[in-house]
């Protein structure tokens, strides 16, 4: 991509880096010039040297191996540019008067905890001008019906992008996180989410759901130079949901 | 590949060497595209210079001297464009005005038309022109400059101003839902506090209003940006870039603040 979003010299840390919209963010960011660093559950060494960099296994429940992670970065390449906190789970598709602490507790301490613990630690050795980056989800920017345990602990990671970009932006440190709607991964298409996915290629305008490079290209263009002026957004990656209602909708809800 | 090799892109309000349009232009044909320049026709010796510098970016470039409030300039633009590049896959609507009073009271009628008609009907006009050309081409991306100001109100900002930025934010969000079948994309842009004359002249404003120097104001202003500066009109171009990229085929219908962090309002 010449120097468009040149991540040449950079090094990332892309937690869950070993699927999904992770793995897309890792082959994206090596293709751009980035040295990138994978923490997943798994260990990936195959992904890792495939793009030339390194899998560190982490639970990013465990604030240790969060800090851990991080810290290899450093010592193996010299610095810290960007942080992608993107592993995320999900509990099932529950509605409130049927879910339960633990249901809330499980996306709790991967999705927002592990997010903080990011943020904490990258804070403390990241470069100045670097870029830390969230995966959220629309559905921490509006309700979801059967979502409610994944949809709170997504509104907080927004919640504490906004924060961490007021706290950071001192040491230019810029703070955005992405919002998809459903991406074609396997944590979407498990089971029960049947609904979920149908209701989409009706309500979203484009009328599919959303890939996994589409936001590995978002998260690219937050962590690239060339955007150094957006700071602490949630940006919507929603084929054009969050606009308003489309024809499809339309049709169905005159029939 | 550059990611805009073999796109024709369309900026309007693009003349002034310093504004926002010229620094989109810049970007985009820096990335591979070949780019039609529009301004008034009092602009045309600095198109002529934009057209220079784009052709060596990106080897073709065009100017077309023309005013958005003009629908039939809008047309013959458009075929003028079909003519010498045979598409249009990118439409950046950057002409727009800020003027009136801050004191709504003190607004006129002519304050209200120049603001709607430039940034809300040029804007629409200039869409209704390329959407045809992009429904049969299959597909492209539209990306409207609107404002901060057209996510909340700022108080040293005209009303009429913010009233034209908020509807073209509606103009956006009702083009992204209408055409998206048809593979059209449409998002807005808004920036914030961006060095350009139009910002100049809002802190000369600011200084005049609070007898402070603009320099003052300038502090001011940034003390209320959380990354500490306003930007070079680049930054506007390096969001237009990735909205007009195929990087962004899912995102339409947005709004995306380029403000470092500045919130609108409150």
């Amino acid at each position: 991509m010449d120097s468009f979003f040149s991540l040449k010299g950079k090094v990332a840390v892309v937690t869950g880096g070993g699927s999904g919209i992770g793995k897309a963010v890792v082959e994206r960011f090596a293709r751009a010039g980035a040295k990138v660093v994978i923490g997943d559950l798994r260990d990936c060494p195959e992904l890792a040297a495939e793009v030339g960099g390194i899998s560190v296994p982490t639970d990013v429940t465990v604030e240790q191996q969060v800090k851990q992670l991080l810290q290899t970065a450093v010592d193996r390449f010299g610095r810290l540019d960007i942080l992608v906190n993107n592993a995320g789970i999900f509990a099932n598709y529950r509605q409130l008067k049927d879910a339960t602490a633990e249901d809330f507790q499980r996306c709790f301490d991967v999705n927002t905890l592990g997010a903080f613990y990011g943020i904490k630690h990258a804070a403390a050795l990241m470069n100045e001008g670097g870029s830390l980056i969230n995966t959220a989800s629309y559905a921490g920017k509006t309700g979801f019906i059967d979502l409610g345990s994944y949809g709170a602990s997504k509104f907080s990671v927004v919640g504490m992008t906004q924060t961490a970009a007021l706290e950071l932006s001192e040491r230019n440190i810029r703070v955005n996180c992405v919002c998809p709607t459903s991406v074609n991964t396997p944590m979407a298409l498990e089971e029960g989410g049947d609904a979920l996915l149908q209701m989409e290629k009706t309500l979203v305008p484009l009328g599919r759901i959303c890939e996994p490079e589409e936001v590995a290209a978002m998260i690219h263009f937050l962590a690239a130079d060339d955007c150094g002026f957006i700071n602490g957004q949630a940006l919507n990656l929603c084929g054009g949901w969050s606009a308003g209602l489309n024809q499809r909708v339309w049709d169905k809800l005159g029939a | 590949m550059k990611p805009l090799h073999e796109k024709v892109a369309l900026v309007t309000g693009a003349g002034h060497p310093n504004g926002i349009g010229r620094a989109i232009a810049q970007k985009l044909a820096e990335q591979g595209a070949t780019v039609v320049v529009t301004d008034l026709e009092q602009a045309a010796e600095d198109m002529a210079d934009a057209v220079e510098q784009l052709k060596a970016l990106s080897g073709d470039a065009m100017a077309v001297a023309m005013d958005v409030t003009k629908k039939e300039q809008i047309a013959s633009c458009v075929e003028q464009v079909q003519a010498r590049f045979g598409k249009i896959d990118v439409l950046v609507n950057n002409a727009g005005v800020g003027l009136g009073s801050t004191d709504f009271t003190e607004l006129t009628e002519q304050d209200w038309n120049i603001s709607l008609q430039v940034n809300v009907v040029g804007m629409a006009n200039f869409c209704q022109a390329v959407i045809p050309i992009m429904q049969a081409q299959g597909g492209g991306s539209i990306v409207n400059i609107a404002s901060l100001a057209g996510l909340g109100a700022i108080e040293a900002i005209p009303a009429c101003y913010t009233a034209s930025k908020f509807a073209a934010i509606g103009l956006t969000k009702q083009l992204a839902v209408n055409y998206a079948k048809q593979n059209i994309r449409c998002n807005a842009v808004c920036p914030g506090s961006i060095v350009t004359q139009m910002h100049k002249a809002t802190l000369e404003f600011i200084a005049q209003e609070h007898g402070i120097s603009v320099e003052e104001a300038q502090q001011h202003e940034d003390a209320g940006i959380p990354l500490g500066y306003s930007a070079q009109p680049s930054v506007v171009g390096d969001a237009v870039a990735y909205l007009a990229s195929p990087a962004a085929t899912y995102v339409t219908g947005i709004t995306m603040p380029v403000a470092g962090g500045m919130s609108p309002g409150i």
